[in-house]
Formats: C-alpha cells, structure tokens, sequence
C-alpha cells in the first residue's frame, strides 16, 4: 500500500500517538482494506512498539492478556487480530474480558486493530469500546487510488485506454471531492456500477476496497454475471456469512460453536456455491472471498444482521 | 361591483342517466385496479429489506386514499352543481342511509379517514388490539388487518381505535423489544444465570444491537423462585418468536450444564395463591 493511501488517516494517528500521554487507540476497517499499514506507522509512532498479533480464535484464547504479550518497558504495543478475541455464544467473551482488563491495568499505549465488523458488534455488546478512546476508521478510497494500486501492482495494458480516460480527467475538482466526502460511498458506488470505465466499475464493485480490488482483478470477477439475490440465502446462511465477515477467516470447530451443528455443513456448501466463502482443501478452514465482500455487505444489510 | 353570492336555483340540473353510470363505474373500477397495483408495487418494494419495509409501508394507505378521493372527486364533482332541491333530496338519502344501521360503517370510514394522517399505527407494525396481538399487514378504508404469531388473520373495525386502547411494539421500526422469562430456584446461582441469560441475549442471531438497543436483565424475586426477566431488541418484528425460542433454548441448555435449576413454578404460585 503506497504512502499515500489513507494520508489523513496516518497524520491522525501520527498525531494523537505523539502526544504526551497518547490514549489507547482501535484502528478499524473492513476485511482486506489495508489496516495493517496503518499498524505500521502506529509502530513507528510509537518509536518501535512491540507488535503483536491473534491469528485465531485458539490463539487468543490462550494469550490475550495484553501484560503477557510486552515487556514492562515498552511504552506502547500494537495487537493485530483483535476480532478473534471474542466467539459469538454464551461465555464466548472470555478472551476479550481479559485483554480488556490487561489494557486498564498497562501503562504502555495499546493500539488495537480490529475488522469494522468485528469491531461494531463489539462495541455494543461489550464496553471493550470504553478503553479506546480514539477510533481511526479506514474509508472507501476512489476510483483515481484504486486505479493506481491496480496500475502499479499488475499489467493494465488492456484498458490502457480506461486509464488515459481517467488521466484526462485529472485530479478532482474542489466541487467533486467535496462531493466525494460528503455523498456516502454507496450512492457513489450505485452511480459507478453501470459505467464504461473498467476502473470505475471495479472501484463499485470493490466498494473502495484496494484489497477487494485487487482480488477481482487477479480472479477477473468484474465478468461474473452472477446476480445477488438475497431471497435464496436462509436466515441461518445468513448468520453463517455473517461470522465467516467478522472473523474473515475461521477455524470450522469454532464456527460450529456459534452456528447450529445441524445445519452448518449445508450452510457452508450453498455460501460455497454462491461464491462467498472458500473452503480449504482439508475442511479446516472458513474464510470469506475478498470479492464477494460488498455482496455479502449488501445481503447482510438487508436482513439487518449489520449495523 | 361586488358579485353576489350565485343563486342554487340559476345552477344547469343534474342528469344521471346510463352513460353517466357506467362512466362512473369505470372510473371506480379503474381506481380500484390502479390502489391495488400501487400495494402491490409497494409491498414488493418494502420486501427486500427489514429497515425499508415499514418506511415503504407506509405509503400504502396514503397513496389508495390518494387514488381513491381522486376518483370520488371525478365522480362526484358534477354534485357541486346541484339544485337546491337536489342537495336536500341527496342529505335526506343519506340520513336514511345512516339511520338504517349503517352507522358503524359511516364511522369506520371517517375513522379509516383520520388514521391515514394519524397515524396510530403503520403497516408492518407489531400491535396489541384488545385479545388480538399481530402484525398489520392492511389498513382499509373501513377496517385494518393483523397477522397473528399463529398465521390468523384478524379484521378489526377502525372506529375501534378510538374507542379502545393500541398497544405498538415497534412504531414504524424495524426492531422492537423483545422479553424473555426464566425462573430459576431460589438457591441456585443468581450472578451465574443472569451472566448467562446476559449473553444469550447479546449473542442470539437475532439481536440488534445499538447505543438505544441495549441488552437488560432484571431479577424478580418470587415465593421459593426467582424470576430474569432479560430484555433485548430484535433486528426485524418478524423474528419475535424466533428470537424468544433462539435465547431460550440455548440458555436452557446452559442451566442445565451447570446445574442451574428451574423451581416447580405451579407448585410455588400455589403456595403464594
């Protein structure tokens, strides 16, 4: 991810990790968009923090004191993963009641990563929320940003001409950014969906995601005619989606905690089918498709399953 | 000059011959078919999300009433041109009309009229009519339809609504609160079963949660048992039972894990009666 991505964002952070006593901060995004270069310069921020992370629900399980995880002399830590720290059943907060009780009682700065998902759920569920008192959200970026990532990590030559299009148009006017920031994303990507112009298409599509950009563009997902349509996924598909987005990948044992039992192997094979989760080989692991990620958003939304 | 007011008996009189009729039936026909094909353009719209679906709703009975008085007006326009003798003769027809028992209609009509820019309660709302619990699914010019939990399908008169109390659980929300009840023995474990109950709520598939939406759970104590009382909101009205049956099986499940036990409630309301 270049420098400038997300430019606003790092200045902030920058910001508030300097000053004299810097709260404890949550960086938050959707899956794939970039988070952990934002971690990055919370490391540098912080004058070489420790950093740390959950690569599964199992994993936070057994480490999430925060004391445990740093020395006594670091004035700061940075923890990525902080989605696995909790499991969406009874006596599944464990874990995050932990971490939250380490970071009331560290002196270093803790600065948490978490999947926006992830993150509104807890937010208000748990006061895990209560201890980070600044919160940086990672926004959709737009089709200029997204066009550069692509240019610049793969050969674009066939739409080498989408490209100059957008070139000609140069950098947004005063009225367009200010439209930019103040038109919700969505409407923007509703208006990109029908354009020529492959880069626009893509950034609606991706939802200003450079990872999910990146994603339909290795799989050339922009050609799939497949049409979401909410009314063929069950409820209970549904809330299987909905733990595989918050998590982004998962372990099947664990989902099958959360999930019913009963159902689940079904449930995974029609969200399979439908293109929104990926099984590996030796059925251990869930995880959700980076392109199907503003599908699975939408369907969600629909049923009021996110907030 | 100051015109006078006009004189009724200068005003041209009134034909109402076949051809009159017949146009008159064809445009109330037409407006019937146009107030049908608006709900169900309507109701199609409103299905494909819970959070759209009371907003659109709304515009249902607004836009037949809408249709509707169009269509009266057309009709009866011609009316405002009667004679003298033609209007007496028209409010003596209709207080024959009412005086013959038809009162009730007359005011469910004016009550269904009221309601459109009331409001007491929308389509799609979860609503308590006397014994009848439901969700709206109409609101007719005279009366106004529930689903119930068990799929029935109740016609309640308007004019009821103001003469009877309307209990709305979600009031044009998507979401509504829902409350779950558990009792538990008067010895067993209290902090452990509402930890228990708490999470249950907060981690049921059909919770919503907000800074509005919170998750509570209340201690009652009765005679040789205590009752939690756990409070929460449900994403979408339509998933009231389902919510209900999703904490409590899973909570049950966890009682009897733990050893958590339930008292013999007949038995213990027997010993309070």
């Amino acid at each position: 991810m270049s420098d400038d991505t997300f430019e606003d964002e790092r200045e902030r952070l920058t910001e508030v990790l300097s000053e004299e006593d810097p709260p404890n901060v949550a960086v938050v995004s959707e899956p794939h968009a970039g988070r952990e270069s934002l971690v990055d310069t919370a490391v540098e921020s912080l004058g070489g923090a420790e950093r740390v992370g959950f690569s599964s629900v199992a994993d936070a399980k057994d480490r999430a004191d925060v004391g445990e995880l740093t020395d006594a002399e670091n004035a700061g830590v940075c923890v990525e993963g902080c989605e696995y720290l909790y499991t969406r059943r009874i006596d599944g907060f464990g874990p995050l009641e932990s971490f939250v009780e380490s970071v009331a009682g560290t002196e270093a700065t803790v600065v948490s990563s978490w999947n926006s998902y992830a993150w509104s759920y807890a937010e208000q569920a748990t006061d895990a929320d209560d201890l980070f008192r600044e919160v940086v959200r990672l926004p959709g970026v737009d089709v200029r940003t997204i066009a550069d990532h692509l240019a610049s990590e793969y050969d674009v030559s066939e739409f080498e001409s989408d490209l100059r299009q957008l070139e000609k148009k140069g950098e947004p006017s005063r009225i367009e950014a200010l439209a930019f920031e103040r038109i919700p994303f969505d409407l923007w990507s509703f208006l990109y969906e029908g354009s020529e112009n492959f880069f626009e298409r893509v950034t609606a599509l991706s939802g200003g995601n450079p990872g999910v950009a990146r994603a339909i563009f290795e799989n050339r997902a922009w050609e799939d005619e497949t049409e979401d349509d909410g009314e063929e996924i069950s409820y209970e598909d549904a809330f299987v989606l909905l733990i595989v987005l918050t998590k982004e990948e998962l372990e099947r044992d664990v989902l099958g905690e959360v999930a019913s039992p009963r159902s689940l192997e079904k449930s995974l094979r029609r969200l399979s089918d439908a293109g929104f989760v990926e099984l590996d080989s030796d059925g251990g692991t869930v995880s959700l498709r980076p392109e199907s990620l503003v599908g699975a958003v939408e369907l969600l939304e629909r049923r009021n399953l996110v907030w | 000059m100051v015109s006078s007011v006009p004189d009724l008996t200068d005003a041209q009189p009134f034909d109402i011959d076949a051809t009159t009729v017949v146009g008159a039936f064809v445009i109330l026909a037409a407006a019937y078919v146009l107030a049908r094909a608006a709900t169900y353009a309507l109701t199609r719209l409103s299905e494909g999300s819970a959070k759209r679906r009371t907003t659109v709703k709304m515009f249902i009975p607004l836009t037949r009433s809408v249709i509707y008085a169009a269509a009266l007006l057309y009709v009866l326009g011609p009316l405002f041109n009667l004679t003298s003798g033609q209007v007496l003769a028209f409010s003596g027809v209709l207080g024959a009309v009412l005086g013959l028992g038809t009162k009730e209609l007359f005011a469910n009509v004016v009550a269904g009229i009221v309601m459109v820019f009331e409001s007491p309660y929308r389509i799609g709302d979860k609503v308590e009519f006397g014994d009848y619990y439901g969700e709206v699914t109409d609101i007719g010019i005279r009366s106004t339809k529930l689903t119930t939990p068990d799929d029935d399908l109740v016609t309640v008169p308007n004019y009821l609504v103001f003469t009877n109390s309307v209990s709305n659980a979600n009031a044009g929300s998507a979401e509504m609160m829902v409350v779950v009840e558990f009792h538990v023995a008067a010895d067993a474990d209290i902090d452990r079963a509402l930890s228990v109950v708490h999470d249950g709520l907060r981690t049921s598939r059909y919770v919503h949660l907000s800074e509005d939406h919170g998750v509570y759970v209340l201690v009652e104590d009765g005679r040789g048992y205590r009752t939690l009382r756990g409070k929460a909101y449900v994403n979408d009205v339509r998933n009231e039972e389902e919510f209900r049956s999703d904490v409590t099986e899973r909570v049950l499940a966890k009682f009897e894990d733990e050893g958590i036990e339930s008292p013999d409630v007949s038995a213990a309301l027997l010993e309070e009666g």
